[in-house]
């Protein structure tokens, strides 16, 4: 029986050796089962060992699952590819994942309002196809693919200073702002990144302005 | 809030200890004014790391950030290559004065430098591969952050309270983008 301490032990040493964290935790889950089973198998069998390595493998379980469902490769839509290249390329795939799952796809026809000046606007949007026209004195400014709206009143607070209308059938994505902050919070790294998305629009649009 | 007119009158100092007046950096353009501990400082180092990448965000959105250390200003230029600011949109002055400091209301304590929560701050910041230095400056003084509008008005600021304690880059990030909207006519 003394085999598979010696079996456990060398897995923990080989768990040692490795970088991958996932293997980390693979290499340990098969030397607890080992060495629990060893435990159990004592002529007295030894609980507290059992217990303390049922602890870990089922932590170690936990996490190996975490991370499994970390690595899976992204798959994306065509919409969502489309949408991604045009807007997010400084996100990973499985960020900006991350980020549709709390927003929603909508469409709306030519000739919408899509924002209303001085109205508080509750939500950021980013258009997929199509265009909308921002209402500005005696001309419109059109956004096209790829372009944000509501982000100024998204970063401000403010209500926005003019409307936004669709000039086409447009397809757009669409987050209500409150939920999108939360999630954000919750995500520093993403904040940071989606920060440099949303930033990099904003400042095109005040120069252009 | 306006800054207190002692903050805009501290004088700081560059490379070459040329004096000049804290306010004058954002007469122009809104700033982002980061106070860095002395030089050596490992907490520094975490947060001149966090910060770099964002620097071209801030400066893109129209914002000037200046670092002031507290240390001597010979200690500059190590400081910048170590971070490799040369070719960086950001200003390191520093003020071994400490008049900006303390006009800005930072801390300075002996409990935030050796205290429980520096103690974890230290073993964090070595954990991730940061190395301590020698002190240059004053090692009791604790840091901060400030971002300044056009007309001296503070609108976001953050106190330290112990070593790596420091503003969150996407706070400034925001700050700064809040600040560059108010210029435009359009807002949506």
């Amino acid at each position: 029986m003394a085999y598979l301490l010696h079996a456990a032990n060398v897995l923990y040493l080989l768990s040692y050796l490795v970088k991958d964290i996932l293997w980390l935790r693979l290499l340990t889950v098969v030397a607890g089962v080992l060495l629990m089973t060893w435990a159990l198998l004592q002529p007295q069998p030894l609980w507290a060992s059992v217990a303390w390595n049922a602890l870990f493998l089922a932590i170690n379980l936990y996490q190996s699952w975490l991370l499994i469902l970390e690595r899976r490769p992204v798959r994306l839509s065509e919409r969502e590819t489309l949408l991604y290249r045009l807007a997010f390329r400084t996100l990973t795939p499985r960020e900006f994942v991350k980020l549709l799952a709390i927003g929603r796809w909508e469409e709306a026809v030519a000739d919408t309002r899509i924002v209303e000046r001085a109205r508080g606007l509750d939500r950021l949007m980013v258009i997929a196809s199509g265009r909308m026209g921002v209402k500005v004195a005696d001309r419109v400014v059109e956004l096209g693919e790829g372009r944000f709206v509501g982000e100024m009143s998204f970063i401000s607070g403010e209500a926005p200073t003019a409307d936004v209308v669709a000039i086409d059938a447009i397809r757009y994505v669409s987050w209500p702002k409150t939920e999108l902050k939360t999630f954000l919070a919750q995500h520093p790294p993403l904040r940071a990144a989606w920060q440099a998305v949303l930033g990099a629009d904003l400042v095109s649009k005040l120069r252009a302005a | 809030m306006a800054s207190p007119p002692t903050l805009a009158d501290a004088v700081v100092l560059d490379r070459g200890g040329l004096g000049r007046r804290l306010g004058d950096l954002w007469e122009k353009q809104p700033c982002v004014v980061v106070m860095l501990r002395h030089f050596g400082c490992i907490g520094c180092d975490v947060t001149v790391t966090e910060l770099a990448p964002r620097l071209a965000e801030l400066d893109a959105a129209g914002a000037r950030t200046v670092l002031v250390g507290n240390g001597p200003p010979a200690a500059i230029d190590g400081f910048v290559e170590r971070h490799a600011l040369g070719d960086k949109p950001v200003d390191v002055l520093t003020d071994p004065s400490l008049a900006a400091f303390r006009a800005a209301g930072l801390l300075r304590s002996a409990w935030a430098t050796f205290g429980p929560r520096a103690i974890v701050d230290y073993v964090r910041a070595l954990g991730a591969g940061f190395v301590p230095r020698r002190t240059e400056g004053d090692y009791l003084q604790q840091g901060g952050a400030l971002v300044v509008d056009a007309g001296g008005r503070i609108v976001f600021r953050h106190v330290s309270t112990h070593l790596a304690d420091h503003a969150d880059g996407s706070d400034l990030v925001d700050a700064a983008l809040a600040l560059a909207l108010r210029t435009s006519p359009l807002q949506v």
